[in-house]
């Protein structure tokens, strides 16, 4: 029987406990695992879904933007086509009041417009406008930057913002070029259209998502589109008309002149949005990043894309924290539903842990009884051998000494017999009577020390037998004694391996 | 008697196990990450056999009794063995978006589109583009510089024609010398063929109305070229106008028989001048009638055929210039678009034999149910 026994026995943890961390590692790991793979693959997938959610978002509304700012171009680049209007700019006055009807046709279909207006190739003075004539834009009636961008034949374009003080809203102007049969300019067709319908994209921005938001901004960098949050439209977004980085002297020169976003009473001021202004540097049509945006103080998830017909960028933000909600959400619950069960597999492991063990432990108590008694048994016998060998050991010494005496009596009377031979040989010179009387005591003497001698030998043999059947004996016990010794070791060596299994 | 090295092989095998009964539960509960998405990129349209016809809607009958037949006829003898992927967006603009990214998904290398809204098709074009794969406006422009080709009729030719029937005819519907009145229900604003009906109309018209021997009394674009509004809009008119109207420009055949259901309910049905387009059965069934005075028929078997001759020329890599003959039409994003422009044909009660039933476009039989025999020498 071979026992693989540790050189030292080290201090382990208890079966119950064992028990308990292997079920709390069962049932924790998992969900470890799975808050682990969260943060790995679910926040990112998450993330990406907001993007492409962001991303449709964004591009369904830049194409609603589009159609509407394209269909409106169309519509003004065909009925500036329209013969009454072209020659009423030819000069024929007879085409006025049809051209007016044709202006009337053009500015009903849209209700976002406010005027559609004729201007001759000069853009000095208004021709014709329904439903009034416009008044000028700071300076001007057209600003000279768009009148030269206007000298060619089918040129359509979109102004920078206006502001309309009284309604509160921007709008733009649709300019195209209105050419004759020979392809030459002979009038400016404009639009006005105001940006009601476009702010209400960005106003719907609210409804993708709690704390979704949506701006434009504009060539220039200002902000031209804001989500509203005050539902009845009667104020103006803090951060509209605000620019997102400082604007050049020579833009600010321009705004004045031309009463760019609102009159001179509302300039536009600047909201830095460094992280925005940089995106839109780069020329991408479209592109998602996060930044803290101005007014904001937390990070956002950004998308942007590139309006089309105009050279407008349509931004949506969404709070990363809401993107990232359902990820944070399930990671919570992953906790707690792990503190949960490692609890409940602790109580279970320690229930289970002790009911395996409790007959295990009274077993190993039983074979402790056993085992000490046992080794008392043992000690006992191992002692009462000693005792018993000890005296055996004594025995045989003092049968030895008496071994050597009846060896010398033996010897001293067979020397006095040799001597009294000895003297009978020298018998003349003694009384014969008394010497041989005395003689004869002698011989006699020794003939009884003789025997003695002999018979203590004899007596001597049978003790040293005897001493030599115990002294067998005692072996034999002190071999049991030994052989009990060492089972006890090993019963406290197997009873050592269960405390260490069990643990106590 | 389990050892300690095997206690811990136990422990181990135990974890292990654990771990990967974690990582299986994690790639369930993880699911599909990413799917993928058919993509590819052509040739240009050389040698492609994959080719995607999307129509916009069922609304005007023509698209599916005529265009749809006669397009995949065009270009099933264009490119030997080819596929089509046909769609009709029912009157969407986001479902025929939807279609033609199927389409291009599927492997379409052509793409033949009629587009619902000239303006939300663009981003048609732009996915076709980012494929490489050309796209042919059907019928009606797409506004987008990135289009390739563009086969229709000449738009404004077609409200040209209109008007030069109501020009030539509109004194017979003087009433006691009185300037007639007009009214014009034009098609869908965004419809860009609707503005060059409209614009080809005015060019004809404008002179009369500014001189005053003819009114316009109300003038609308309509919706989806939606023939129930149509109707709408002319029984308004005449309400309006206490029933006193003698013209009425209608852009199709279409909106043109509600307009005469609505002169019809007032007792003037043959009494007003109507226009229409397309040259529909219902359309000529009426000028036999004597309720619609003509259409304009354009023959879509040449449109169709236009098309198959363009289709077969980017599957041979050929030269498609000398098929456009240099013909461009402008894009309000300042594109010039190689364009097939057909010539339509104004039909009246007198020319109905010699043109649509000449062309097979239309059969007697489809004409003349309900119609008078002997009628025209038609039926």
């Amino acid at each position: 029987m071979s026992y693989a026994i540790p050189s030292q026995p080290r201090k382990s943890l208890s079966l119950t406990i064992r028990l308990s961390a292997l079920l709390i590692a069962a049932v924790v790991l998992p969900l470890l695992i799975t808050i682990i793979t969260s943060e790995a693959i679910l926040r990112p997938t998450l993330t990406a879904q907001a993007t492409a959610q962001m991303e449709n978002d964004a591009q369904s509304h830049v194409a609603a933007i589009d159609s509407a700012l394209i269909a409106n171009e169309q519509d003004l680049s065909v009925l500036g086509q329209f013969y009454a209007i072209q020659h009423f700019l030819l000069g024929d006055q007879v085409y006025r009041e049809q051209a007016l009807s044709e202006l009337t046709l053009g500015y009903h279909l849209d209700s976002n417009f406010s005027a559609w207006t004729l201007f001759d190739k000069t853009g000095a003075q208004p021709r014709l406008s329904y439903p009034a004539l416009p008044g000028r834009d700071g300076q001007y009636y057209i600003p000279p930057d768009i009148l030269a961008q206007l000298q060619s034949p089918h040129k359509t374009l979109i102004s920078d913002t206006y502001l309309d003080e009284n309604t509160h809203t921007g709008y733009v102007y649709i300019y195209t070029t209105i050419s004759s049969a020979q392809n030459k300019v002979i009038g400016i067709a404009r639009a006005t259209y105001m940006l009601t319908d476009i702010w209400a994209e960005v106003n719907n921005e609210t409804n993708a998502a709690s704390g979704s938001y949506a701006m434009i901004v504009d060539e220039n960098g200002v902000r031209i589109g804001y989500t509203n949050k005050d539902t009845t439209l009667t104020t103006l977004p803090t951060a509209l008309f605000k620019s997102i980085a400082p604007l050049s002297s020579t833009f600010q020169q321009k705004m004045q002149a031309e009463n760019l976003y609102g009159d001179n009473n509302s300039a536009v001021t600047n909201l830095d949005d460094k992280g925005l202004a940089s995106q839109l540097q780069s020329s991408q049509q479209s592109a998602s990043f996060q930044f803290t945006p101005a007014l904001q103080g937390a990070a956002y998830q950004a998308y942007i894309v590139q309006c089309q017909s105009a050279r407008w960028t349509y931004i949506v933000l969404r709070p990363v924290s809401t993107i990232t909600g359902a990820a944070n959400q399930q990671d919570t619950y992953l906790l707690i539903l792990a503190v949960a069960i490692t609890i409940l597999a602790a109580i279970v492991g320690i229930l289970v842990g002790r009911t395996m063990t409790r007959p295990i432990l009274r077993s190993v108590t039983s074979l402790t009884k056993s085992s000490e008694m046992l080794k008392t048994l043992a000690a006992r016998e191992q002692a009462r051998a000693k005792e018993q060998k000890w005296i055996v050991e004594s025995a045989q010494t003092g049968l030895s000494s008496m071994q050597q005496y009846a060896k010398a009596s033996s010897s001293a009377a067979h020397k006095l017999d040799e001597m009294g031979r000895e003297f009978a040989q020298s018998w003349e010179r003694y009384n014969t009577q008394i010497r041989q009387r005395n003689l004869y005591a002698i011989i006699s003497a020794a003939n009884y020390i003789e025997k003695a001698s002999l018979h203590q030998e004899r007596t001597s043999k049978g003790l040293n037998t005897a001493i030599q059947v115990t002294n067998q004996v005692t072996e034999q016990l002190l071999s049991g004694a030994t052989s009990a010794s060492d089972a006890a070791t090993q019963m406290e060596e197997v009873i050592k391996q269960l405390r260490r299994l069990v643990g106590e | 008697m389990k050892t300690v090295r095997e206690w811990k092989q136990i422990h181990a095998l135990i974890l292990g196990m654990l771990i990967l009964a974690s990582l299986l539960l994690v790639s369930c509960e993880s699911g599909p990450t990413s799917s993928s998405q058919g993509s590819h990129a052509t040739n240009g349209g050389k040698g492609c056999t994959k080719v995607g016809i999307l129509l916009p809607e069922t609304t005007a009958a023509r698209w599916e009794t005529d265009d749809h037949s006669l397009l995949v006829k065009a270009v099933t003898e264009a490119i030997p063995g080819v596929h089509i992927d046909y769609n009709n967006a029912q009157a969407s603009s986001e479902t025929q978006l939807s279609q033609a990214e199927t389409d291009l998904a599927n492997g379409d290398c052509i793409l033949v589109v009629a587009p619902h809204d000239s303006v939300a098709a663009a981003a048609i074009v732009a996915k076709a583009k980012a494929l490489n794969v050309p796209v042919i406006a059907y019928d009606r422009l797409i506004q987008s510089k990135s289009l390739n080709y563009y086969v229709s009729f000449n738009n404004v030719t077609v409200g040209d024609l209109q008007a030069q029937y109501i020009a030539a005819h509109y004194k017979d519907y003087e009433k006691n010398g009185a300037v007639p009145n007009m009214v014009m229900i034009s098609g869908s604003k965004t419809d860009e063929n609707a503005l060059g009906f409209s614009e080809g109309a005015h060019s004809v018209l404008d002179p009369l109305l500014a001189q005053g021997t003819l009114k316009d009394v109300y003038e609308n674009f309509t919706a989806n070229w939606d023939a129930n509004v149509a109707q709408a809009e002319m029984e308004a008119a005449l309400t309006d106008l206490q029933d006193n109207i003698q013209i009425a420009y209608v852009a199709n055949d279409d909106m043109a028989q509600t307009v005469i259901v609505a002169l019809n309910a007032v007792g003037l049905s043959g009494k007003v001048l109507v226009t229409g387009q397309d040259a529909t059965a219902s359309g000529i069934r009426s000028i036999l009638l004597g309720k619609q005075s003509m259409t304009v028929y354009k023959p879509i078997a040449h449109e169709a055929a236009s098309v198959g001759t363009l289709v077969k020329a980017i599957y041979q890599g050929a030269d498609t210039s000398t098929l456009t003959n240099g013909l461009t039409t402008t894009t309000t994003d300042g594109g010039n678009i190689p364009s097939i422009l057909d010539t339509p044909l104004a039909v009246d009660r007198n020319n109905i034999t010699s043109t649509v039933i000449a062309d097979g476009f239309l059969t007697k039989s489809e004409i003349c149910n309900n119609v008078p025999s002997g009628t025209d020498g038609v039926c």
